[in-house]
């Protein structure tokens, strides 16, 4: 994927350095973060986080190596500050982990942004991966049905891993066009596996 | 085509698009913003069904197929050829869309007509409004929708109006984001508002009444100036001259078996001067809460001339009533209470500055997302009378 950002290798460097409120000029260093406050964050956001970071990366596994991570870094920041900018670190830390991991795979072709193989997600029983091979075959009937930009928008991003800038300039539609046709083509996705859905009710199926 | 429409789903259509839109824009962001961050943490937080849907568009997305079957659903060309432009702007969903073009009488009445009816120079505006919003607003389709295939189709996009001259002489003006079905017949006079405001001038004509559908209302003119505005559930109905009666579909149905008990289960005669509203919250329940009020006359037209005038309306519907007015998605405002009541008259161009300074007046928070805005409600503290 084409980055126009110069890679980062420290996530340090994104630390935002105002001053926290609290803190007094000759001050006694301050110990890390009250881990009360960490195991609050953990309760209230993990989840959002995880998926977060999955919806980067593709991956649950890798979610969870990111999102330890990002809590290890969280741990050794020096001032403790409001929960609210924790958070936002947190997070922070977990994008620019996602986006190392990113830069890394493209420097690997081999290694492509997922595919078939890497719908790991049904990895477990028999019976799931049948219902992972039917989750494809909606979708590719489903993509066979969407109007010609939102297709392409849609293939353009996901297989090609363009930005929407690069796709707005081959398809010749603004930008902002790009994501909603983008949006509209998940949309569509989404709602042809709801239907199959209900169409077998009977089935538990996490389509 | 077998269904339609899913059933069981643990979210709505809505829902569903948010969760898609929030996807990408999490996908692409490299440096989420504090109040990103927040915003999207709400808009999870918000629901069961957010959260699911949010999760049910993750899954979808990694089902989308790997770099060669994808590559070869790429070149395939489409039905008309390669790179045919098949007109979609985004403005429907793409299940709308193709249930629109199943029907390509509709979609050619509905060209032919708003082709000859626009005036010319809305012709390159309709091009630049193209870059339509989601509607975010939009009426699922009625069952009448489907019962009776219409003769012609008017749509209006953001902001845009319409000037519609039916075919009895009776003429329409469309307000923006609004879509009305005209079906006559040699008994009746039947058009459908299925989404927007419509103000109708009725040509008299005693032997065909004019019938205008809107949800579960529907509203029978001989010959009179009225105007109708459907927004999300809630339906409103002002005359500036003459009468109208006031029914419910389902009570006007065949089916006298089930007897309506809604307000709307008897006729509602509406008169010069008064506006009627109705919400319909849910289609299986009889309408509710029906308000009748004084109104200027002239009031009801007014939107004509760019001022969306509401009188004691609730907010949630005044907001998505000025959405169809401006490109930015105005969201959240359909959990507001229904205590918050605007009384007031916004400028078609000054939207957005409107919606910006509702935290003045309501006790409610506008923030900023990625495509416009989101209404926050501010629970306020038990004793804030002083303020």
């Amino acid at each position: 994927m084409p980055m126009s950002r110069p890679p980062i290798s420290s996530v340090e460097l994104d630390i935002p350095t105002e001053p926290s409120p609290g803190s007094l000029g000759g001050a006694a260093p301050v110990p890390g973060p009250d881990p009360a406050v960490i195991e609050r964050l953990f309760r209230e956001h993990n989840s959002a986080l995880l998926r977060f970071v999955a919806v980067k990366l593709g991956s649950e596994q890798e979610a969870q190596e990111v999102a330890q991570e990002a809590y290890v870094r969280l741990l050794r920041l020096d001032h403790p500050e409001a929960i609210s900018y924790l958070r936002a670190f947190l997070f922070k830390t977990a994008a620019n982990l996602a986006l190392d991991r990113l830069r890394a795979r493209s420097r690997r072709p081999d290694t492509r942004p997922l595919s078939e193989g890497e719908l790991a997600i049904f990895h477990l029983s028999p019976d799931r991966q049948l219902e992972a091979h039917q989750a494809m075959e909606i979708v590719r009937e489903a993509l066979a049905e969407l109007p010609v930009k939102c297709r392409e928008a849609l293939l353009l991003y996901r297989l090609f891993g363009l930005r929407q800038p690069e796709i707005a300039r081959r398809l010749g539609i603004r930008e902002r066009m790009v994501r909603m046709h983008i949006a509209r083509a998940i949309e569509h996705l989404r709602l042809r596996m709801d239907i199959a859905k209900s169409d077998s009710p009977d089935k538990e199926s996490r389509l | 085509m077998t269904t339609l429409r899913p059933s069981n789903c643990p979210y709505s259509d809505l829902q569903r698009l948010e969760a898609a839109q929030w996807f990408l824009d999490i996908a692409e962001v490299e440096d989420p913003s504090p109040e990103m961050l927040q915003s999207w943490l709400s808009w999870l937080g918000e629901s069961e069904g957010n959260r699911l849907a949010f999760e049910a568009v993750e899954t979808a997305w990694r089902c989308v197929p790997g770099q060669l079957a994808g590559a070869a659903a790429l070149s395939a060309p489409a039905s008309n050829g390669p790179n045919a432009d098949d007109g979609y702007d985004t403005s429907i969903s793409v299940q709308e869309w193709r249930q629109r073009r199943a029907a390509p009488l509709r979609v050619n009445e509905r060209q032919r007509w708003s082709s000859r009816l626009r005036p010319p120079s809305s012709a390159a505006a309709a091009a630049i409004i193209a870059v339509a919003i989601s509607t975010l607003w939009f009426v699922a389709p009625h069952p009448w929708e489907r019962a009776r295939p219409p003769s012609s189709d008017f749509a209006t996009r953001t902001g845009e109006h319409m000037q519609i001259t039916l075919a009895d002489g009776s003429r329409v003006t469309l307000g923006a984001r609004s879509r009305l079905t005209v079906g006559f017949t040699s008994a009746e006079r039947t058009v459908w508002l299925q989404t927007g405001e419509a103000f109708f001038s009725v040509h008299k004509d005693s032997v065909r009444p004019f019938k205008v559908h809107a949800l579960d209302g529907v509203i029978t003119a001989v010959g009179t100036a009225f105007n109708v505005r459907a927004t999300g559930a809630e339906v409103t109905v002002a005359v500036e001259e003459g009468v109208v009666n006031i029914t419910d579909a389902r009570h006007n149905a065949s089916d006298h078996s089930s007897a309506a008990t809604g307000p709307l289960s008897k006729v509602v005669p509406l008169r010069s001067g008064e506006q009627l509203a109705f919400v319909d919250r849910d289609r299986a329940s009889a309408l509710e809460s029906v308000r009748v009020s004084r109104i200027d006359p002239a009031q009801p037209a007014r939107w004509r001339d760019g001022w969306l005038v509401y009188r004691d309306e609730p907010l949630r519907y005044v907001i998505a009533d000025v959405a169809r007015y401006t490109d930015s998605q105005i969201v959240g405002a359909d959990s507001l209470p229904d205590d918050l009541h605007f009384t007031g008259a916004v400028f078609k161009d000054s939207v957005v500055e409107w919606v910006k300074a509702l935290p003045q007046v309501f006790p409610l928070d506008i923030q900023p997302t990625a495509l416009g805005f989101r209404v926050v409600t501010i629970t306020p503290p038990v004793t804030s009378a002083a303020r």
